[in-house]
């Protein structure tokens, strides 16, 4: 069964609500123009949004790498190690202990909720749900979160995100650490981790890229810092993204060519030995000609001809007996069906002649 | 050479041996007439007249068997067959039979005709056949060297096949640590190539089979199994029997010479006394075997009505070897055509005393008798002659021969000109044989099996010098080439360098296991297609590139022999005194048929599993520190 529609019949809201208290089974693609987002639910229960048929599109890793919380080589490390392995991106960041278990849950949870902070802040979309149990069936999860508790927090994120862009306008804004932070003790986890990282004047878009966590938690962590005083901003639209490029990178990136010598006189040698190896009998060489080991070409051909020869008076022999005469000539005996065409041709080529005697009382094979 | 026409037969004593109306060359003429009416018998039977007089003169001349005439009736037996006519066929068939009983060919055609027919007479043409070929000593030799021939050709090809097979699977292991050495040295670009190209430079350099055979195991048998070492060691050895018994079988050398003695004194056994054949027989080389030239060159004498150069020739060969009862017999002959009963008899009598047990001197004793009235003694002679198988000596006469003989010229048995054969060959070189080893393994029969056998010697001998340390092998994972220098062994056995890399920085033992999992798998399936495509041209070879030798045999085997076949259309050397005629469906259908079915199975036969080799540290620690090859079924 599936339920479809958009959001001039049903808002996204109530279908999750529907969901939710239906405790349905299945999943949920809601889609705009521009972006897909997938929800799976067992039992009215988020437990992923990652479409496992479009592996190229996973908001887990997206999420991961877009906030940090794994380094570049690391990332680059697990996508290696996923191409070749074909393993899942969680299982690579579980088993090679990128991620403790405790953490990724906790960043499962909340890529969960960015999704669906997202999807909810679209004006307009589409959605299908498929009410089935099998379509969850194999998918992989950490951990099953309320669509109310879900619903809740994204309604307050949509409601405070206004103000907080109002006062980090673009991601270019620069700030700047202020006070003495160890003596405010009031501070969040959220807000201890932003004051950590800032130890000098950082852009908005380093501090989201560093922070391992999601951008409104950024912007609520900043947001309240400021209120603190813990924090100063500064608009300056400098950014530093055409500092020139380091030429190692191109240079090392660079392939080297070998010495191909080695290969051209491999090929040389060969050609070489080719020419002189169908030139010069290999018997010459090993057996030095010695009589008892040299091989008797001229006795295989002198055979050749006398086996020749007598199949030719053989047949000689025959043409008489049929036509009371010899032949007059050697094609006779082609033409009387008593010689093949190829045994004419080898005695033509082993140059054997015939010729009748004036009389035409004998013949010679000459 | 010049020849020599049949002259018309002397009048004298020799007109004794004309008989009664020949009433075989008069059947023999009215078939004749019969079947030359019908002008579709191209190339057979034409002009029955010029037949019938052509047998008559044979016959004149002393021939115990028409053997043209005969043939010429096969030819048209083969052109009734090639039209369904079987019944003209079997006729044709049946009279050649008459012509020419010990010649076997139309009783094996007459037994495939009946057989084909669902007739009982076939069982009987073959044993007649059998029986006409154990008393054709041309046909024998025929056969024998002709079976020699395809067993060379057979075992050469094959082995051929094996060869690629073994140089696809292990020259790349030869080539790897020369790669490597070029990379480490030279830096060299492509290095795997220029190091297989840098191998392949002995084969071109001496081409041929002994050399490639003898290149392929100096440089690959450390890497082999033990099986296919074995097998190796099987392929060589046949040639190494052949280079040993070369000697023996070159003795086969005269049978397989239409102008050696053997050959000569086989056809003298039927021939008339043709002025040309004795020629070829005078000027036959056959060192020390004069007494035989003389006795061959006798019976043609005889037949020629040269009766005192025929005495001549037999008290030569007495001269020459007292006790020679042939001789003796001969003699007998030559005396009693010329009427001179009471010498002949004394020829018969001297013969008897060397051997009673011949049963043609028996019965030219009891004619002798006969003519000398001792009518007791003729009986007791021809009692003998018939208890020692004077039957079957009449039973080689053609139907009009045996009406004219009243002797029976004593010739050389099957069995005897075997000995003369061996003889014979003694002095010639093995030609028959090289003429199909050679050009295909660039040596003459005895270099050719030394060689390869001293080669294979050889590598067991450095096998037990040549440090395992420095030989390649392959990976344990993907199958992949690598050594001991460029591998890694931290997992408990040899991994290549790209496997190793790809678990680089992996801790997780599942990761690493699905790391390795996905590599060889990507690996396998891209070298078995690159294996499909190199082993897919000649059947046999995958197989033997898998390791399954005997199913490599049987595919190799029958390709071989169709392809063989197909070339040389059932004979390598063919006979000679035969007459070319059309090339029976069959023989071009068969070995087609054999061709496409061994590459049909060999396109579509599944891909085996691989039999790797590898190594693990603790194998080769536990091993005399040696790193030791193991191996394993691998998917």
């Amino acid at each position: 069964m599936a339920l479809e529609g958009n959001l001039s019949s049903f808002g996204l809201a109530e279908i999750l609500q529907l969901i939710a208290v239906q405790q349905k089974t299945g999943m949920l693609t809601v889609n705009n123009d521009i972006q897909n987002v997938v929800m799976f639910f067992r039992e009215g229960q988020v437990i992923s949004t990652r479409d496992r048929r479009r592996k190229s599109n996973d908001p887990f890793r997206d999420f991961v790498a877009r906030y940090g919380i794994l380094s570049a080589s690391d990332l680059s490390q697990v996508a290696q190690i996923a191409a070749q392995s074909k393993l899942d991106f969680v299982d690579i960041v579980s088993s090679e202990g990128f991620l403790d278990s405790e953490d990724l849950r906790m960043h499962w949870q909340r890529q969960i909720q960015e999704s669906m902070h997202d999807v909810l802040t679209w004006e307009q979309c589409s959605y299908k749900f498929i009410n089935n149990e099998q379509v969850v069936s194999g998918i992989r999860s950490l951990g099953e979160f309320s669509v109310e508790g879900l619903l809740m927090e994204s309604m307050r994120r949509i409601d405070e995100f206004p103000q907080m862009l109002e006062m980090f306008p673009h991601d270019s804004i620069l700030v700047a650490p202020r006070g003495d932070p160890a003596e405010n003790d009031e501070l969040t986890s959220n807000e201890r981790a932003i004051v950590d990282l800032l130890s000098d004047i950082m852009s908005l878009r380093d501090i989201i890229a560093k922070a391992q966590m999601p951008l409104f938690e950024v912007y609520e962590a900043l947001k309240l810092l400021r209120d603190k005083k813990l924090i100063t901003t500064r608009d300056d639209t400098h950014d530093g993204s055409d500092e020139p490029r380091s030429a190692a990178g191109s240079a090392s990136s660079r392939k080297q060519l070998g010495n191909p010598l080695p290969v051209i006189v491999a090929l040389f040698a060969l050609a070489l030995a080719t020419a002189i190896g169908f030139r010069v009998p290999i018997s010459r060489v090993v057996t030095g000609g010695h009589p008892s080991l040299a091989i008797p070409v001229r006795a295989t051909d002198a055979l050749e001809r006398r086996r020749i020869e007598a199949h030719l008076r053989w047949t000689i022999d025959g043409y008489r007996a049929r036509n009371g005469a010899w032949p007059g000539r050697m094609e006779d005996l082609q033409s009387d069906g008593l010689l093949s065409i190829d045994t004419l041709r080898r005695a033509r080529s082993l140059g054997i002649r015939y010729r009748l005697t004036p009389g035409r009382t004998a013949y010679t094979l000459l | 050479m010049r020849s020599t026409p049949i002259r018309r037969r002397a009048s004298g004593p020799g007109r004794l041996v004309r008989g009664a109306p020949h009433t075989l060359v008069g059947a023999v003429a009215i078939c004749m007439f019969c079947t030359a009416g019908s002008a579709a018998l191209a190339g057979a039977v034409k002009a029955p007249a010029n037949i019938a007089r052509f047998s008559e003169r044979q016959l004149d001349w002393g021939a115990t068997a028409l053997e043209i005439p005969a043939r010429l009736e096969y030819a048209a037996a083969r052109a009734e067959l090639a039209r369904g006519r079987a019944e003209e066929a079997q006729a044709h068939l049946e009279r050649a039979n008459q012509l020419a009983p010990y010649w076997p060919d139309p009783y094996f055609t007459l037994s495939m005709l009946n057989f084909r027919r669902f007739k009982p007479d076939a069982l009987f043409f073959l044993v007649g056949g059998l029986r006409a070929a154990s008393h054709n000593f041309h046909f024998q030799t025929l056969l024998a060297i002709n079976v020699l021939l395809y067993a060379v050709l057979l075992w050469i090809v094959l082995s051929t096949i094996a060869c690629i097979a073994f140089a696809l699977r292990y020259l790349p292991f030869a080539a790897f640590r020369l790669s490597e050495m070029l990379r480490e040295r030279f830096h060299a670009t492509l290095p795997r190539l220029a190091a297989l190209l840098a191998l392949l430079v002995p084969f071109a350099l001496f081409p041929g089979f002994v050399t490639g055979f003898s290149f392929l195991v100096l440089f690959t048998w450390y890497y082999m199994q033990r099986r296919e070492k074995a097998f190796v060691v099987a392929l060589a050895v046949p040639f190494a029997a052949l280079a040993f018994f070369a000697p023996t079988l070159e003795r086969l050398t005269p049978a397989a010479d239409p102008a050696s003695l053997v050959s000569l004194a086989a056809r003298a056994a039927t021939a008339p006394g043709d002025g040309m054949l004795i020629q070829q027989v005078e000027r036959a080389k056959a060192p020390g075997l004069d007494m035989e030239q003389n006795l061959v060159a006798g019976v043609l004498l005889t037949r020629q009505e040269n009766f005192d150069a025929a005495a001549s020739r037999f008290l030569n060969a007495i001269a020459e070897k007292p006790n020679n009862a042939i001789a003796y017999v001969n003699l007998g002959n030559v005396y009693y055509l010329q009427g001179l009963y009471e010498k002949a008899l004394e020829g018969y009598r001297k013969a008897e005393q060397i051997a009673p047990a011949d049963p043609v001197g028996q019965y030219n004793l009891a004619q002798a008798y006969i003519k000398t009235l001792l009518l007791a003694e003729s009986s007791r002679a021809l009692k003998s002659a018939s208890a020692h198988g004077i039957e079957n000596v009449k039973a080689s006469y053609g139907d009009g021969a045996l009406s004219r003989a009243q002797v029976f010229t004593r010739t050389f048995t099957p069995r005897e000109l075997w000995r003369i054969a061996s003889r014979e060959g003694r002095t010639r070189i093995g030609a028959p044989i090289n003429m199909v080893y050679r050009p295909l393994t660039g040596f003459s029969v005895r270099a050719g099996g030394w060689v390869m056998l001293g080669s294979v010697l050889l590598v067991v001998f450095l096998g037990r010098f040549v440090k395992r340390s420095l030989l390649a092998f392959q990976c344990s994972n993907c199958g992949e080439l690598t050594s001991e220098g460029t591998s890694n062994s931290e997992r408990g056995s040899y991994i290549c360098a790209s496997c190793a890399a790809a678990i680089e920085n992996v801790s997780s033992d599942k990761v690493i296991e699905a790391l390795l999992r996905q590599r060889r798998q990507k690996v396998l399936v891209r070298r078995r297609q690159a294996i499909r495509v190199l082993t897919m041209w000649i059947p046999g070879v995958r197989d033997f590139y898998y390791g399954r030798i005997t199913r490599g045999i049987a595919m190799a085997g029958i390709f071989s022999l169709s392809a063989v076949f197909l070339v040389s259309h059932g004979y390598i050397i063919r006979d000679w005194q035969s007459f070319d005629t059309d090339l029976p469906l069959w023989k071009l259908i068969l070995p087609v048929v054999g061709l496409l079915g061994t590459y049909i199975i060999s396109f579509f036969s599944r891909h085996y599993y691989e039999v790797r080799n590898y190594r693990t540290p603790l194998l080769a620690a536990s091993r005399s520190g040696e790193s030791q090859s193991t191996r394993r079924r691998s998917a």
